[in-house]
C-alpha cells in the first residue's frame, strides 16, 4: 500500500511537472504555446496552470515525505500476475490500444485499399474480433479468484471497451454491442449458450431499437442498416406474435 | 401567485399520469443504481440521461431527480445486506447496518433508514419551497464577484472530502482544477492544455469522467473479485421495537438537520453530512457501548442526513445555479441538454416546469417510501443476478450514454482512461471525489474571476467592495484557518480510519 | 446439410458482392445524406436545422440525417465537414461571422480556411441588437452612445462569448462611433441577460432571436436593430441604419455548405432542393416561431457574402487580439 502511494505521489508529480513546463514554456511539438502569466486586468491564460502546479508540486512534496514516513505493510492494492498472463495481458491491450488509436477509420486497411468501407469494416471487425476472442477466452482457462484471473479480466474489460470505441463509428452501435456484449461475457466466466445468445442479442439489437426508434438517442447506424433494420422488425413482430400466442393459451 | 398555488399547480402537473409515471420509472430506476453495487447516483444518472432524450423537458427533469434521490436510498440496501456501500454517502450506515443485519436485525435497519430518508427528503424539500422564491430573487445581486467568493468558499470545504489524508484530498482537488484548465481559456479565448486536438477545446468534458471515475471504475473493481456474499437475514419485521421509537425519532431530526444546512454549500459532498450525523450520535447516545454493534441510531441519523442533504442540494443548483456535488453537476448537465438553464430565471421563465419537479420531489418520496418498506425483499433479491451480466449490462450503457451525449467516440474513450485511472486511485484508497469537485468548480472559478476583473477594468477592490462578496471571502478566510488547524476535519479523518 | 451450407454461401457471396459493387454511378443521391450541425441536439439551431431537414427529404428522395456534432464553438463540426469526402454526401452549417473569427485566429489551429468550404444555400440571418434594462437610464442610441463617449472605458458593454459576432460588433461600434466600452465576455445569452437585469453590465449586445422574448415580457429596452432593415419580430424598434450609423451593421447568418471539391452538379441539385424547403410554408411558420428570420440566398450569393464576411471578420478579430479586453 505504501509503495502504491509513494508512486501514486510521483505521478502526480510528473503531472504537475508536465503542466508547468507545458504552460510557462510550452512544448512546441505537442502544439502548445506558452501562456502569459498575465494581461493588462490580472491573471492571464497561464496565471493558473502556473500557481496550481506549483501548488499541486509542494503538496506533492508534502504528501511524499508523509507517506514515506509511514511503516511499510505488505497490503497489495492490485492482483500481481505471473509473468506468462502479464505478456498476454500487455499483448493484447497494446493490439486494442492500436486498433483504438485512430478510431473513426482502420488506417491500416484504407492504405492498402482493399474493398469499400463496409468491406474494410468488416473485415478489420473480423481481424480484432479473433485477437478480442482469444484474450478473452484466456480468462477462464484460470481458476476464478487468482490474480491471473482478475488480471485478464480486467484486461478484457479494457480492452473490449476499446474495442467498442474504435467499431462504434464505422460500424454502427449494433455490431459493436453485439461484439462487446457476447466477448465480455465469455471473458467474465461463460454462461450456457442458452443464456449467452438471448442475452447479446437483446443487449444489440434490442437496445438499439428501444434507444433509437423508440427514444430517440442519437447512436451509430453504421453499414449493415438495411440489413439490420428487417431482422430487428421481425425479431419484434415474431417475439410479440409469439408471447401474444402463448398468453392465449396459457390463459 | 402565491407560492403555496404555485406548488399545488405544480402537484397539478406532477400528479398527471405522465409525470408520475416518470416519476415512478425514475424511483426504479434509481434504486436499482443505487442497489446495484459498482454504479453511484453520479455515473448512474450520467448514463441513464439518453434515457429522457425525447421526454419533454419536464418529464426529463422530473425522471432524472428521481433517478438521483432514488440512488441515494437505494445505496442503503446494498450497505446491510452486502456490507458494500452501493454509493459513497451510504458508507456509514454499514457500519451499524450491517452489524444489524447480522444479528438478524437487517429488516428493522431497512426500514428505519427508508424513514428516516424519507422524513429528511421531505422535510429538506419543505424548506426548499420556502427559501426559493426569497433566494431567487437574491440571485439577481448575485453577479461574477460574488460566485468568484462562493466558489472559494466551496473550494476550501472541499477539503473535507479527504479520506486517509488531508494533503492527498487537497492535492487531488488541485490536480482536478489543473485538468479543469484544459480547453478554451476565458481570458482570450484561445486553447490551452489542448495539444491541436479540436475535441479537447471544450474540455475533459465532465459526463464522461464522472463516468469513468465513479462507474467503469467500480466496474473494473468487480471484474477483479467477483465474488460476493449476501447475508440472509430476516426482512419480515421492517419497524424498530417500540421502545426504540422516541430515540429514533431524535436521531432522524437531528440527522435531517445536519444534512439539510450542509446540503446548502456547495463543495460538501454527500459523505460529509452523514458522517458528521454518525458522529454526534456517537457521542449523545446513553449506551455507547451499542455503537459498532448494530445501534439503531447510527442507520436512523446517518441516512436522514443522507437524503436530507440530497435534496437540500436542489436548493443552490435550482435558485443560483450552482452544483454543489458531482451529482448535482451531472443533473446541471441534463438540464443543459433540455435547454434549461438551472437558476434564478428558471422561476421566472419555467414557473410551471420548476414548480411541477418540485412537486415531484414530493411524490418521488412517496413512491420511495413504497418502494422501499413493502418491496424491499425484491431488491435484495436482485443482488443474486450473477455480476456477469451486471458488468456488462452497465458498460454497454456507459459506452451508449458517453456516446450519445456529443456523438462523439473520443468520450468514449475518455471514459475508459478515467476509468482505469479511477480503478487504480481506487484500490489505493486515495480520495477521488475532490477531483471531480474541482474539475467542476475549476471554470466557474477562473471565468468568474476573470468576469470580475472585466467588469471592473482590473481593479482587485470589486471584490471587498460589494458586502455578499466580502462576507464570503470572510467566510473563506474563516474556513481556511480552521482547516489550517486541522480542528474539524481530524474528526471526520478519525471516524473513516476506524 | 451441404445444400444448406451451400445456399447460404452464395447467399453471402451474392449479399457481398453487393457491398462492394462500386456505389455512385446510379444519380445522386442514392444513399442518406448527413448534415453536420454544430449544436446539441434540441436547441434552436438544431430545430431549425430538422425542421429544413424534413422538408427537403421529402423532395430528394433520400432522408437527410441531422449529426449534430458539438464543440469548441462548431470547430469541432467544421473539422469533422472539411475532412468528409466531397461528393455531396455530408454537408453542413456554417456560421459567419462564427467560422471566420475559428479561421482567422491563428491560436484556433483550424485545419480548414476561407477557401475550404462550397457553399449551397443560405438558410438564416439573425440582426445583432442593442440592448439594457428595461429601467436604464439610457433610453436611445444617442444617449447611449453620448454618455460611453463622456466616460471612455467605463461602460460595461457585454458580448456572449470571446470572438463571438456580438463582440465583433462591439468593436465595428467603437469604429463607427469613437466611444470605447469596457467589455465584459459572458457564456451565452441566459448568463448574459441575468448580468444585465442584475446591474452587472450596462448594455448588451446580442442578436434578434434572443431578446424577442425578454422583450416581450417588457425586461429588457432594445435601442436598436444593427440592420438596413426593422426585424419583423420587434417592428417598434429603430434600425442602426435610420439612427444615422449605416456602418454599424452586424448579424450572425447560417449557410449550409459542403467540403470544398464537391461536384458542381451536385451542388446545384442541393441549392434547387433546399432552395424550394425553405419557401415551404410550415418551414417558415416554425422558423417565425423561433424568432429567426430565414434568409435565401442562392450559392453564389452566399459565397460572395461569405468572402465579404470574412475579410471583415478577419480585421475585427486581429483588433480583438491587439484590444487589452
Amino acid at each position: 500500500m505504501k509503495r502504491g502511494w509513494l508512486i501514486a505521489t510521483m505521478c502526480l508529480l510528473a503531472f504537475a511537472g508536465f503542466t508547468l513546463i507545458t504552460g510557462v514554456f510550452g512544448i512546441s511539438w505537442l502544439n502548445s504555446r506558452p501562456l502569459p502569466l498575465q494581461d493588462k486586468l490580472g491573471p492571464g491564460p497561464g496565471f493558473f496552470p502556473m500557481w496550481l502546479s506549483l501548488i499541486a508540486l509542494a503538496l506533492g512534496g508534502l504528501l511524499f515525505l508523509e507517506v514515506s514516513r509511514q511503516p511499510s505493510d505488505d497490503v497489495r492494492p492490485y492482483p500481481v500476475p505471473s509473468r506468462d498472463t502479464t505478456v498476454k495481458a500487455l499483448g493484447g491491450l497494446l493490439v486494442m490500444a492500436i486498433a483504438g488509436w485512430k478510431y473513426p477509420t482502420f488506417p491500416l486497411l484504407e492504405t492498402i485499399g482493399i474493398g469499400s468501407e463496409i468491406v474494410r469494416g468488416g473485415l478489420s471487425t473480423i481481424l480484432l474480433a479473433g485477437v478480442a476472442a482469444g484474450l478473452t477466452v484466456w480468462p477462464n482457462r484460470k481458476p476464478e479468484l487468482s490474480d491471473d484471473g482478475a488480471v485478464l479480466r480486467i484486461a478484457a474489460v479494457i480492452g473490449l471497451l476499446l474495442l467498442a470505441a474504435a467499431m462504434l463509428d464505422p460500424l454502427g452501435f449494433r455490431l459493436t454491442a453485439f461484439v462487446f456484449t457476447g466477448l465480455l461475457l465469455v471473458a467474465l466466466g461463460a454462461p450456457s449458450l442458452k443464456i449467452l445468445v438471448p442475452f447479446t442479442l437483446a443487449a444489440s439489437l434490442g437496445v438499439f431499437y428501444v434507444f433509437y426508434y423508440g427514444l430517440k438517442v442519437p447512436l451509430p447506424v453504421g453499414p449493415y442498416d438495411w440489413m439490420l433494420k428487417p431482422v430487428e422488425t421481425g425479431a419484434i413482430a415474431l417475439w410479440s406474435a409469439v408471447s401474444g400466442f402463448f398468453s392465449f393459451f396459457t390463459r | 401567485m402565491s407560492t403555496f398555488q404555485l406548488l399545488l399547480n405544480g402537484f397539478g402537473d406532477a400528479l398527471s399520469l405522465q409525470n408520475l409515471t416518470f416519476a415512478l420509472i425514475g424511483c426504479v430506476l434509481g434504486t436499482l443504481v443505487g442497489v446495484l453495487p459498482g454504479v453511484g447516483p453520479a455515473a448512474g444518472t450520467a448514463i441513464l440521461i439518453p434515457l429522457t432524450f425525447k421526454l419533454d423537458p419536464t418529464g426529463a427533469i422530473i425522471m432524472l431527480c428521481a433517478i438521483y434521490y432514488g440512488a441515494m436510498y437505494g445505496g442503503t440496501i446494498t450497505s446491510v445486506l452486502l456490507n458494500v456501500p452501493g454509493e459513497a454517502a451510504s458508507v456509514v450506515t454499514c457500519i451499524e447496518g450491517h452489524a444489524m443485519a447480522k444479528k438478524g436485525r437487517g429488516g428493522a435497519a431497512l426500514g428505519v433508514a427508508a424513514i428516516g430518508s424519507f422524513v429528511g427528503g421531505v422535510f429538506a424539500t419543505v424548506m426548499l419551497v420556502v427559501v426559493a422564491v426569497p433566494l431567487s430573487a437574491l440571485a439577481l445581486k448575485f453577479g461574477p464577484p460574488e460566485f468568484f467568493a462562493l466558489m472559494l468558499v466551496g473550494l476550501c470545504l472541499v477539503t473535507g472530502l479527504a479520506g486517509k489524508s488531508l494533503t492527498a484530498g487537497i492535492l487531488m482537488t488541485v490536480v482536478g482544477l489543473m485538468l479543469a484548465m484544459v480547453g478554451i481559456d476565458p481570458v482570450r479565448g484561445a486553447p490551452r492544455f489542448t495539444f491541436g486536438v479540436p475535441d479537447l477545446y471544450d474540455g475533459v468534458g465532465f459526463i464522461p469522467v464522472v463516468m469513468g471515475l465513479f462507474g467503469v471504475a467500480e466496474i473494473l473493481a468487480t471484474a477483479e473479485k467477483p465474488v460476493r456474499e449476501v447475508v440472509r437475514t430476516n426482512l419480515s419485521k421492517l419497524l424498530p421495537e417500540p421502545e426504540e421509537w422516541g430515540r429514533v425519532w431524535a436521531s432522524i431530526a437531528r440527522g435531517t438537520g445536519i444534512g439539510f444546512f450542509l446540503g446548502l454549500i456547495p463543495g460538501v459532498g454527500a459523505i460529509i453530512p452523514t458522517f458528521m450525523s454518525y458522529i454526534l450520535e456517537k457521542r449523545l447516545t446513553k449506551n455507547p457501548e451499542s455503537f459498532g454493534n448494530g445501534a439503531i441510531e447510527g442507520v436512523a441519523g446517518p441516512e436522514s442526513a443522507n437524503n436530507a442533504y440530497a435534496n437540500a442540494s436542489m436548493v443552490p443548483l435550482l435558485t443560483l445555479g450552482i452544483p454543489s456535488s458531482p451529482t448535482i453537476a451531472v443533473l446541471m448537465g441534463a438540464f443543459i441538454v433540455n435547454g434549461l438553464t438551472p437558476g434564478p430565471f428558471l422561476f421566472q421563465e419555467k414557473p410551471e416546469l420548476v414548480w411541477a419537479v418540485i412537486a415531484s420531489f414530493f411524490v418521488g418520496n412517496v413512491l420511495l417510501l413504497i418502494l422501499n418498506l413493502p418491496l424491499v425483499g425484491l431488491w435484495a433479491k436482485i443482488l443474486e443476478v450473477p455480476y456477469q451480466y451486471i458488468c456488462v449490462g452497465t458498460l454497454l450503457f456507459c459506452i451508449l450514454g458517453a456516446y450519445s451525449i456529443n456523438q462523439s467516440v473520443f468520450d468514449v474513450v475518455n471514459m475508459l482512461v478515467f476509468g482505469v485511472i479511477g480503478y487504480l486511485l481506487k484500490k489505493l484508497e486515495f480520495p477521488v471525489a475532490p477531483l471531480v469537485l474541482g474539475i467542476i468548480l475549476g471554470p466557474m472559478l477562473e471565468k468568474s474571476l476573470r468576469t470580475s476583473l472585466e467588469m471592473s477594468a482590473g481593479d482587485f477592490s470589486i471584490f471587498v467592495t460589494r458586502p455578499i462578496t466580502l462576507f464570503l471571502l470572510i467566510v473563506a478566510v474563516v474556513i481556511l484557518v480552521v482547516a489550517a488547524l486541522q480542528l474539524a476535519p481530524k474528526e471526520i479523518r478519525e471516524a473513516k480510519g476506524d | 446439410m451441404r445444400r444448406l451450407t451451400l445456399a447460404l454461401g452464395t447467399l453471402a457471396l451474392g449479399l457481398f458482392t453487393m457491398m462492394i459493387w462500386p456505389a455512385g454511378a446510379q444519380t445522386f443521391p442514392d444513399r442518406p445524406i448527413n448534415l453536420i450541425v454544430m449544436a446539441p441536439a434540441g436547441g434552436p439551431t438544431d430545430v431549425a436545422a430538422r425542421v429544413l431537414a424534413a422538408v427537403a427529404e421529402k423532395d430528394i428522395g433520400q432522408p437527410i440525417v441531422i449529426v449534430n456534432k458539438v464543440g469548441a464553438g462548431g470547430q469541432v463540426g467544421w473539422t469533422e465537414l472539411v475532412r468528409s469526402k466531397p461528393d455531396g454526401y455530408t454537408i453542413g452549417f456554417v456560421i459567419m461571422p462564427g467560422t471566420n473569427t475559428v479561421i482567422a485566429d491563428p491560436e484556433r489551429q483550424a485545419i480548414f480556411n476561407e477557401k475550404s468550404f462550397e457553399f449551397i444555400v443560405n438558410h438564416v440571418l439573425d440582426p445583432g441588437v442593442i440592448w439594457v434594462r428595461a429601467e436604464s437610464p439610457h433610453k436611445s442610441l444617442k444617449d447611449l452612445f453620448a454618455a460611453a463617449k463622456a466616460a471612455p472605458s467605463t461602460m460595461r458593454a457585454s458580448t456572449t462569448g470571446i470572438l463571438s459576432d456580438d463582440h465583433l460588433n462591439i468593436l465595428i461600434t467603437e469604429e463607427a462611433t469613437g466611444a470605447k466600452f469596457r467589455l465584459v465576455h459572458l457564456d451565452g445569452a441566459a448568463v448574459q441577460l441575468k448580468e444585465t437585469l442584475g446591474g452587472n453590465v450596462d448594455v448588451s449586445f446580442d442578436n434578434v432571436g434572443s431578446v424577442v422574448k425578454p422583450l416581450r415580457a417588457g425586461q429588457v429596452r432594445v435601442l436598436a436593430v444593427t440592420d438596413k432593415m426593422r426585424s419583423k419580430f420587434m417592428p417598434d424598434v429603430p434600425t442602426t441604419a435610420e439612427l444615422g450609423f449605416p456602418t454599424i451593421i452586424s448579424s450572425s447568418t447560417r449557410a449550409i455548405a459542403a467540403p470544398k471539391g464537391t461536384p458542381a452538379a451536385i451542388i446545384k441539385k442541393l441549392e434547387e432542393v433546399l432552395t424550394k424547403a425553405m419557401a415551404n410554408a410550415d418551414h417558415l411558420k416554425r422558423m417565425d416561431d423561433t424568432g429567426i428570420a430565414v434568409k435565401p440566398m442562392s450559392a453564389a450569393e452566399t459565397t460572395a457574402y461569405w468572402l465579404a464576411a470574412h475579410e471583415q471578420a478577419k480585421k475585427y478579430t486581429e483588433w480583438a487580439k491587439k484590444r487589452p479586453q
